[in-house]
Protein backbone atom coordinates (compact mmCIF):
# COMPACT_ATOMS: atom_id res chain seq x y z
CA UNK A 1 0.00 0.00 0.00
CA UNK A 2 2.83 2.42 0.86
CA UNK A 3 4.54 1.45 -2.42
CA UNK A 4 1.37 2.27 -4.31
CA UNK A 5 1.20 5.70 -2.60
CA UNK A 6 4.86 6.36 -3.55
CA UNK A 7 4.26 5.23 -7.12
CA UNK A 8 1.16 7.36 -7.58
CA UNK A 9 2.51 10.21 -5.40
CA UNK A 10 -0.77 10.24 -3.50
CA UNK A 11 -1.90 10.33 0.12
CA UNK A 12 -1.42 7.22 2.19
CA UNK A 13 -4.06 5.96 4.62
CA UNK A 14 -4.07 2.72 6.57
CA UNK A 15 -5.92 1.19 9.49
CA UNK A 16 -3.79 -1.48 11.10
CA UNK A 17 -3.56 -3.64 14.19
CA UNK A 18 -0.61 -2.90 16.48
CA UNK A 19 0.98 -4.70 19.41
CA UNK A 20 1.61 -2.37 22.33
CA UNK A 21 4.73 -2.58 24.59
CA UNK A 22 2.61 -4.26 27.30
CA UNK A 23 1.70 -7.05 24.84
CA UNK A 24 -1.91 -5.97 24.31
CA UNK A 25 -3.28 -5.27 20.83
CA UNK A 26 -4.90 -2.11 19.54
CA UNK A 27 -5.78 -0.36 16.29
CA UNK A 28 -4.05 2.63 14.70
CA UNK A 29 -5.07 4.87 11.84
CA UNK A 30 -2.05 6.25 9.95
CA UNK A 31 -2.30 8.99 7.39
CA UNK A 32 0.57 10.56 5.42
CA UNK A 33 0.67 13.29 2.79
CA UNK A 34 3.64 13.62 0.40
CA UNK A 35 5.58 16.91 0.31
CA UNK A 36 7.04 17.57 -3.15
CA UNK A 37 10.21 19.24 -4.41
CA UNK A 38 9.87 21.94 -7.06
CA UNK A 39 10.63 19.21 -9.61
CA UNK A 40 7.59 17.30 -8.47
CA UNK A 41 9.51 14.56 -6.66
CA UNK A 42 8.56 13.38 -3.18
CA UNK A 43 10.85 15.13 -0.67
CA UNK A 44 9.29 13.88 2.55
CA UNK A 45 6.08 12.63 4.08
CA UNK A 46 4.02 14.54 6.58
CA UNK A 47 1.71 12.40 8.63
CA UNK A 48 0.10 11.35 11.87
CA UNK A 49 -1.11 8.21 13.57
CA UNK A 50 -4.10 8.02 15.89
CA UNK A 51 -5.28 5.32 18.26
CA UNK A 52 -8.67 4.13 16.98
CA UNK A 53 -8.99 1.06 19.22
CA UNK A 54 -12.19 2.29 20.92
CA UNK A 55 -13.84 3.05 17.58
CA UNK A 56 -12.86 -0.35 16.14
CA UNK A 57 -14.20 -2.17 19.21
CA UNK A 58 -17.45 -0.24 19.00
CA UNK A 59 -17.77 -1.06 15.30
CA UNK A 60 -17.14 -4.72 16.01
CA UNK A 61 -19.75 -4.76 18.78
CA UNK A 62 -22.26 -3.03 16.52
CA UNK A 63 -21.66 -5.56 13.73
CA UNK A 64 -21.96 -8.47 16.15
CA UNK A 65 -25.17 -7.00 17.55
CA UNK A 66 -26.73 -6.61 14.10
CA UNK A 67 -25.71 -10.15 13.22
CA UNK A 68 -27.16 -11.65 16.39
CA UNK A 69 -30.29 -9.48 16.26
CA UNK A 70 -30.94 -10.47 12.63
CA UNK A 71 -30.50 -14.12 13.54
CA UNK A 72 -32.81 -13.86 16.54
CA UNK A 73 -35.49 -12.04 14.54
CA UNK A 74 -35.54 -14.77 11.90
CA UNK A 75 -36.78 -17.38 14.39
CA UNK A 76 -40.07 -15.66 15.32
CA UNK A 77 -40.60 -14.70 11.66
CA UNK A 78 -40.28 -18.38 10.74
CA UNK A 79 -42.88 -19.31 13.34
CA UNK A 80 -45.35 -16.60 12.30
CA UNK A 81 -44.96 -17.57 8.65
CA UNK A 82 -45.40 -21.29 9.32
CA UNK A 83 -48.55 -20.81 11.41
CA UNK A 84 -50.03 -18.42 8.85
CA UNK A 85 -49.31 -20.90 6.04
CA UNK A 86 -50.83 -23.72 8.06
CA UNK A 87 -53.98 -21.69 8.66
CA UNK A 88 -54.07 -20.82 4.96
CA UNK A 89 -54.00 -24.51 4.10
CA UNK A 90 -56.58 -25.47 6.71
CA UNK A 91 -58.92 -22.64 5.67
CA UNK A 92 -58.56 -23.16 1.92
CA UNK A 93 -62.03 -23.75 0.54
CA UNK A 94 -63.59 -21.85 3.43
CA UNK A 95 -66.47 -19.63 2.46
CA UNK A 96 -65.07 -16.73 4.47
CA UNK A 97 -62.81 -15.24 1.80
CA UNK A 98 -61.70 -12.42 4.07
CA UNK A 99 -59.83 -14.94 6.26
CA UNK A 100 -57.71 -15.91 3.26
CA UNK A 101 -57.03 -12.23 2.51
CA UNK A 102 -55.95 -11.54 6.10
CA UNK A 103 -53.64 -14.55 6.12
CA UNK A 104 -52.16 -13.60 2.78
CA UNK A 105 -51.28 -10.20 4.23
CA UNK A 106 -49.59 -11.88 7.21
CA UNK A 107 -47.52 -14.12 4.91
CA UNK A 108 -46.63 -11.22 2.57
CA UNK A 109 -45.54 -8.98 5.43
CA UNK A 110 -43.55 -11.83 7.01
CA UNK A 111 -41.74 -12.24 3.67
CA UNK A 112 -41.09 -8.49 3.59
CA UNK A 113 -39.67 -8.62 7.11
CA UNK A 114 -37.52 -11.58 6.09
CA UNK A 115 -36.04 -9.57 3.21
CA UNK A 116 -35.30 -6.59 5.45
CA UNK A 117 -33.64 -8.75 8.09
CA UNK A 118 -31.69 -10.59 5.38
CA UNK A 119 -30.45 -7.25 3.99
CA UNK A 120 -29.40 -6.13 7.46
CA UNK A 121 -27.57 -9.40 8.09
CA UNK A 122 -25.80 -9.25 4.70
CA UNK A 123 -24.83 -5.64 5.31
CA UNK A 124 -23.37 -6.38 8.75
CA UNK A 125 -21.43 -9.34 7.30
CA UNK A 126 -20.08 -7.11 4.50
CA UNK A 127 -19.01 -4.43 6.96
CA UNK A 128 -17.26 -7.06 9.08
CA UNK A 129 -15.58 -8.63 6.04
CA UNK A 130 -17.42 -11.87 6.80
CA UNK A 131 -19.70 -12.01 3.78
CA UNK A 132 -18.97 -15.45 2.38
CA UNK A 133 -19.44 -16.59 -1.19
CA UNK A 134 -19.74 -20.36 -1.65
CA UNK A 135 -19.20 -21.04 -5.33
CA UNK A 136 -20.68 -24.08 -7.02
CA UNK A 137 -21.88 -24.82 -10.52
CA UNK A 138 -25.55 -23.96 -11.04
CA UNK A 139 -28.13 -23.22 -13.70
CA UNK A 140 -28.54 -19.40 -13.80
CA UNK A 141 -31.30 -19.63 -16.39
CA UNK A 142 -33.38 -21.84 -14.10
CA UNK A 143 -32.67 -19.63 -11.09
CA UNK A 144 -33.96 -16.52 -12.92
CA UNK A 145 -37.03 -18.43 -14.17
CA UNK A 146 -37.80 -19.80 -10.72
CA UNK A 147 -37.35 -16.41 -9.00
CA UNK A 148 -39.43 -14.52 -11.57
CA UNK A 149 -42.15 -17.15 -11.23
CA UNK A 150 -42.11 -16.90 -7.41
CA UNK A 151 -42.30 -13.09 -7.54
CA UNK A 152 -45.17 -13.35 -10.04
CA UNK A 153 -47.04 -15.60 -7.60
CA UNK A 154 -46.54 -13.13 -4.77
CA UNK A 155 -47.77 -10.24 -6.94
CA UNK A 156 -50.45 -11.78 -9.19
CA UNK A 157 -51.69 -8.34 -10.26
CA UNK A 158 -48.34 -7.77 -12.04
CA UNK A 159 -47.10 -9.15 -15.34
CA UNK A 160 -43.51 -10.35 -15.16
CA UNK A 161 -42.27 -11.64 -18.51
CA UNK A 162 -39.07 -13.55 -19.24
CA UNK A 163 -37.22 -13.48 -22.53
CA UNK A 164 -34.13 -15.29 -23.76
CA UNK A 165 -32.08 -18.16 -22.40
CA UNK A 166 -28.67 -18.76 -20.79
CA UNK A 167 -27.43 -22.01 -22.23
CA UNK A 168 -24.50 -22.62 -19.91
CA UNK A 169 -24.32 -23.35 -16.23
CA UNK A 170 -22.22 -20.88 -14.25
CA UNK A 171 -20.04 -21.14 -11.16
CA UNK A 172 -21.15 -18.90 -8.31
CA UNK A 173 -23.09 -18.67 -5.06
CA UNK A 174 -26.63 -19.57 -6.09
CA UNK A 175 -28.35 -18.16 -3.00
CA UNK A 176 -26.44 -14.86 -3.27
CA UNK A 177 -27.23 -14.48 -6.98
CA UNK A 178 -30.85 -15.28 -6.15
CA UNK A 179 -30.68 -12.45 -3.60
CA UNK A 180 -29.56 -10.10 -6.42
CA UNK A 181 -32.42 -11.14 -8.70
CA UNK A 182 -34.95 -10.80 -5.86
CA UNK A 183 -33.61 -7.33 -4.96
CA UNK A 184 -33.78 -6.11 -8.57
CA UNK A 185 -37.25 -7.55 -9.12
CA UNK A 186 -38.46 -6.12 -5.80
CA UNK A 187 -37.28 -2.66 -6.88
CA UNK A 188 -38.93 -3.02 -10.28
CA UNK A 189 -42.21 -3.92 -8.56
CA UNK A 190 -41.84 -1.22 -5.93
CA UNK A 191 -41.05 1.64 -8.28
CA UNK A 192 -43.43 1.03 -11.17
CA UNK A 193 -47.21 1.19 -11.49
CA UNK A 194 -49.16 -2.05 -11.13
CA UNK A 195 -50.45 -1.91 -14.72
CA UNK A 196 -46.97 -1.74 -16.24
CA UNK A 197 -45.16 -4.89 -17.31
CA UNK A 198 -41.76 -5.96 -15.96
CA UNK A 199 -39.44 -7.71 -18.39
CA UNK A 200 -36.63 -10.05 -17.34
CA UNK A 201 -34.15 -10.70 -20.14
CA UNK A 202 -31.39 -13.27 -20.04
CA UNK A 203 -28.72 -14.24 -22.53
CA UNK A 204 -25.04 -14.58 -23.29
CA UNK A 205 -23.13 -11.73 -24.91
CA UNK A 206 -19.47 -10.93 -25.42
CA UNK A 207 -18.46 -13.95 -23.40
CA UNK A 208 -20.69 -13.05 -20.45
CA UNK A 209 -23.93 -14.27 -18.94
CA UNK A 210 -26.30 -11.29 -18.95
CA UNK A 211 -29.43 -10.75 -16.85
CA UNK A 212 -31.44 -7.55 -17.11
CA UNK A 213 -34.65 -6.43 -15.42
CA UNK A 214 -36.62 -3.65 -17.03
CA UNK A 215 -39.49 -1.69 -15.51
CA UNK A 216 -41.56 1.17 -16.86
CA UNK A 217 -41.85 3.09 -13.63
CA UNK A 218 -40.65 6.33 -12.09
CA UNK A 219 -37.05 6.05 -13.35
CA UNK A 220 -33.94 7.58 -11.82
CA UNK A 221 -32.30 10.97 -12.45
CA UNK A 222 -29.11 10.78 -14.49
CA UNK A 223 -27.02 12.42 -11.75
CA UNK A 224 -28.04 9.62 -9.38
CA UNK A 225 -26.88 6.79 -11.65
CA UNK A 226 -23.38 6.87 -10.15
CA UNK A 227 -24.51 6.83 -6.52
CA UNK A 228 -27.41 4.41 -6.78
CA UNK A 229 -25.28 1.42 -5.78
CA UNK A 230 -23.98 3.13 -2.65
CA UNK A 231 -25.31 2.09 0.73
CA UNK A 232 -28.43 3.82 2.06
CA UNK A 233 -29.22 5.29 -1.37
CA UNK A 234 -32.81 6.43 -1.65
CA UNK A 235 -33.44 8.59 -4.71
CA UNK A 236 -35.53 11.72 -4.23
CA UNK A 237 -37.84 10.91 -7.11
CA UNK A 238 -38.64 7.64 -5.43
CA UNK A 239 -40.36 9.44 -2.59
CA UNK A 240 -42.66 11.02 -5.19
CA UNK A 241 -44.56 7.75 -5.43
CA UNK A 242 -48.13 7.73 -4.23
CA UNK A 243 -48.40 7.42 -0.45
CA UNK A 244 -49.57 3.81 -0.70
CA UNK A 245 -46.51 2.99 -2.84
CA UNK A 246 -43.97 4.99 -0.86
CA UNK A 247 -40.47 3.56 -0.91
CA UNK A 248 -39.72 1.20 1.97
CA UNK A 249 -36.55 -0.46 3.19
CA UNK A 250 -33.10 0.54 4.35
CA UNK A 251 -31.66 1.59 1.00
CA UNK A 252 -29.36 -1.44 1.07
CA UNK A 253 -30.78 -3.65 -1.70
CA UNK A 254 -28.76 -2.24 -4.60
CA UNK A 255 -25.62 -1.87 -2.49
CA UNK A 256 -25.82 -5.55 -1.52
CA UNK A 257 -26.58 -6.57 -5.11
CA UNK A 258 -23.54 -4.64 -6.36
CA UNK A 259 -21.28 -6.16 -3.69
CA UNK A 260 -22.43 -9.68 -4.56
CA UNK A 261 -21.88 -9.15 -8.28
CA UNK A 262 -18.47 -7.59 -7.60
CA UNK A 263 -17.49 -10.64 -5.53
CA UNK A 264 -18.36 -12.77 -8.57
CA UNK A 265 -16.13 -10.56 -10.71
CA UNK A 266 -19.16 -9.39 -12.65
CA UNK A 267 -20.61 -5.99 -13.42
CA UNK A 268 -23.88 -4.30 -12.56
CA UNK A 269 -25.20 -1.18 -14.23
CA UNK A 270 -28.32 0.90 -14.61
CA UNK A 271 -29.92 2.61 -17.58
CA UNK A 272 -32.80 4.84 -16.69
CA UNK A 273 -34.83 7.79 -17.88
CA UNK A 274 -36.79 9.76 -15.29
CA UNK A 275 -40.49 9.11 -15.72
CA UNK A 276 -39.97 6.30 -18.23
CA UNK A 277 -38.42 3.47 -16.23
CA UNK A 278 -35.19 1.68 -15.46
CA UNK A 279 -33.21 -1.32 -16.64
CA UNK A 280 -30.77 -2.95 -14.23
CA UNK A 281 -28.32 -5.34 -15.84
CA UNK A 282 -25.75 -7.63 -14.28
CA UNK A 283 -23.18 -9.77 -16.03
CA UNK A 284 -21.01 -12.68 -14.97
CA UNK A 285 -17.77 -13.27 -16.85
CA UNK A 286 -17.33 -16.09 -19.36
CA UNK A 287 -14.22 -17.41 -17.62
CA UNK A 288 -16.55 -18.55 -14.82
CA UNK A 289 -18.63 -20.49 -17.34
CA UNK A 290 -18.03 -24.17 -17.58
CA UNK A 291 -18.14 -25.93 -20.89
CA UNK A 292 -21.43 -27.57 -20.08
CA UNK A 293 -24.75 -26.75 -21.64
CA UNK A 294 -28.21 -27.05 -20.16
CA UNK A 295 -29.29 -30.67 -20.24
CA UNK A 296 -32.78 -29.84 -21.48
CA UNK A 297 -31.61 -27.99 -24.57
CA UNK B 1 -51.59 -59.69 1.69
CA UNK B 2 -51.55 -55.98 2.14
CA UNK B 3 -49.50 -54.20 4.74
CA UNK B 4 -50.66 -51.03 6.39
CA UNK B 5 -48.25 -48.17 5.75
CA UNK B 6 -46.45 -47.30 8.98
CA UNK B 7 -46.46 -43.62 9.84
CA UNK B 8 -42.94 -42.21 9.70
CA UNK B 9 -41.77 -40.50 12.86
CA UNK B 10 -39.81 -37.27 12.87
CA UNK B 11 -37.88 -36.00 15.87
CA UNK B 12 -37.92 -32.21 16.15
CA UNK B 13 -35.00 -30.99 18.29
CA UNK B 14 -35.16 -27.25 18.95
CA UNK B 15 -35.17 -25.12 22.09
CA UNK B 16 -37.72 -22.65 20.75
CA UNK B 17 -41.34 -23.45 21.66
CA UNK B 18 -42.72 -21.65 18.60
CA UNK B 19 -40.47 -23.51 16.19
CA UNK B 20 -41.27 -26.88 17.79
CA UNK B 21 -45.03 -26.18 17.73
CA UNK B 22 -45.08 -24.92 14.13
CA UNK B 23 -42.88 -27.76 12.84
CA UNK B 24 -44.99 -30.31 14.70
CA UNK B 25 -48.21 -29.00 13.16
CA UNK B 26 -46.66 -28.77 9.69
CA UNK B 27 -45.27 -32.31 9.83
CA UNK B 28 -48.54 -33.71 11.22
CA UNK B 29 -50.32 -31.91 8.39
CA UNK B 30 -47.95 -33.77 6.05
CA UNK B 31 -48.92 -37.11 7.59
CA UNK B 32 -45.95 -37.70 9.91
CA UNK B 33 -45.83 -38.64 13.56
CA UNK B 34 -43.79 -36.14 15.59
CA UNK B 35 -41.81 -36.27 18.82
CA UNK B 36 -39.86 -33.33 20.17
CA UNK B 37 -36.91 -32.64 22.43
CA UNK B 38 -35.86 -29.18 23.62
CA UNK B 39 -32.60 -30.04 25.40
CA UNK B 40 -29.41 -30.74 23.45
CA UNK B 41 -28.08 -33.43 25.79
CA UNK B 42 -31.40 -35.29 25.61
CA UNK B 43 -31.05 -35.65 21.83
CA UNK B 44 -27.75 -37.50 22.32
CA UNK B 45 -29.52 -40.00 24.59
CA UNK B 46 -32.23 -41.14 22.16
CA UNK B 47 -32.93 -44.88 22.21
CA UNK B 48 -34.83 -47.33 20.03
CA UNK B 49 -37.39 -47.14 18.57
CA UNK B 50 -35.49 -44.48 16.66
CA UNK B 51 -37.16 -41.74 14.62
CA UNK B 52 -37.05 -41.96 10.83
CA UNK B 53 -35.49 -38.50 10.62
CA UNK B 54 -34.25 -35.74 12.92
CA UNK B 55 -34.81 -32.02 12.37
CA UNK B 56 -32.05 -30.47 14.46
CA UNK B 57 -31.49 -26.81 15.35
CA UNK B 58 -27.86 -25.76 15.03
CA UNK B 59 -28.05 -23.70 18.25
CA UNK B 60 -29.22 -25.93 21.06
CA UNK B 61 -28.75 -24.98 24.72
CA UNK B 62 -25.90 -26.74 26.47
CA UNK B 63 -24.49 -28.51 23.48
CA UNK B 64 -24.37 -27.33 19.87
CA UNK B 65 -26.43 -28.98 17.17
CA UNK B 66 -23.24 -29.63 15.21
CA UNK B 67 -21.79 -31.61 18.10
CA UNK B 68 -25.03 -33.58 18.48
CA UNK B 69 -25.03 -34.33 14.76
CA UNK B 70 -21.40 -35.54 14.83
CA UNK B 71 -22.13 -37.69 17.90
CA UNK B 72 -25.23 -39.35 16.41
CA UNK B 73 -23.46 -39.96 13.10
CA UNK B 74 -20.62 -41.83 14.83
CA UNK B 75 -22.85 -44.03 17.02
CA UNK B 76 -23.51 -47.39 15.29
CA UNK B 77 -27.19 -47.51 16.23
CA UNK B 78 -28.02 -43.91 15.19
CA UNK B 79 -25.69 -43.18 12.28
CA UNK B 80 -28.32 -44.35 9.77
CA UNK B 81 -30.87 -41.73 10.85
CA UNK B 82 -31.07 -38.84 8.36
CA UNK B 83 -30.48 -35.47 10.01
CA UNK B 84 -31.59 -32.11 8.65
CA UNK B 85 -29.99 -29.16 10.39
CA UNK B 86 -31.75 -25.81 10.72
CA UNK B 87 -30.26 -22.36 11.14
CA UNK B 88 -31.00 -18.72 10.44
CA UNK B 89 -27.44 -18.34 9.10
CA UNK B 90 -27.14 -19.44 5.46
CA UNK B 91 -23.38 -19.75 5.97
CA UNK B 92 -23.97 -22.53 8.49
CA UNK B 93 -24.83 -25.02 5.74
CA UNK B 94 -21.18 -25.93 5.11
CA UNK B 95 -20.57 -26.68 8.82
CA UNK B 96 -23.78 -28.72 8.98
CA UNK B 97 -22.77 -30.90 6.05
CA UNK B 98 -19.25 -31.26 7.46
CA UNK B 99 -20.76 -32.48 10.72
CA UNK B 100 -22.50 -35.25 8.76
CA UNK B 101 -25.96 -33.75 8.26
CA UNK B 102 -27.91 -35.09 5.29
CA UNK B 103 -29.57 -31.75 4.62
CA UNK B 104 -29.76 -28.11 5.69
CA UNK B 105 -32.63 -25.67 5.90
CA UNK B 106 -32.32 -21.94 6.36
CA UNK B 107 -34.88 -20.00 8.37
CA UNK B 108 -37.39 -18.89 7.37
CA UNK B 109 -38.67 -21.85 5.39
CA UNK B 110 -42.09 -22.72 4.06
CA UNK B 111 -44.23 -25.76 4.81
CA UNK B 112 -43.48 -26.98 1.28
CA UNK B 113 -39.74 -26.66 1.92
CA UNK B 114 -40.05 -28.77 5.06
CA UNK B 115 -42.33 -31.44 3.63
CA UNK B 116 -40.30 -31.75 0.40
CA UNK B 117 -36.95 -32.00 2.17
CA UNK B 118 -38.21 -34.44 4.80
CA UNK B 119 -40.10 -36.47 2.18
CA UNK B 120 -37.00 -36.82 -0.01
CA UNK B 121 -34.99 -38.24 2.87
CA UNK B 122 -37.46 -40.56 4.56
CA UNK B 123 -39.06 -42.08 1.49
Amino acid sequence: MINEAIRTKSNFELEHRVRRPDGSFGWTFSRAVPVFTTQGEIMEWFGAASDITDRKELEQKKEEFIGIASHEIKTPITTIKMFAELLQKKLSGSEKKENAVILKHIVTQSDRLTTLVGDLLSFSQMQAGKFLINKKEFDLNRLVERTAHAMQEITPQRTIGKEGVIKHHIVGDESRIEQVVINLLTNAIKYSPVKKKIIVRVGESGGKAVVSIQDFGVGIKKEDHKTIFERFYRGKERSNLAKSEKAEGFGLGLFIAAQIIEKHEGEILVESVLGQGSTFTFTLPLRQLKNRTRSNL
Amino acid sequence: MTMSKKKKTILVADDNVGIVASLTMALEYGGYGVVSIMEGEEVKKIKAPFPDLILLDIWMPGVSGLEICKYLKTKPDTKHIPIIMISAYPDASASALEAGANGFMEKPYTIEDILNTVGNLVN
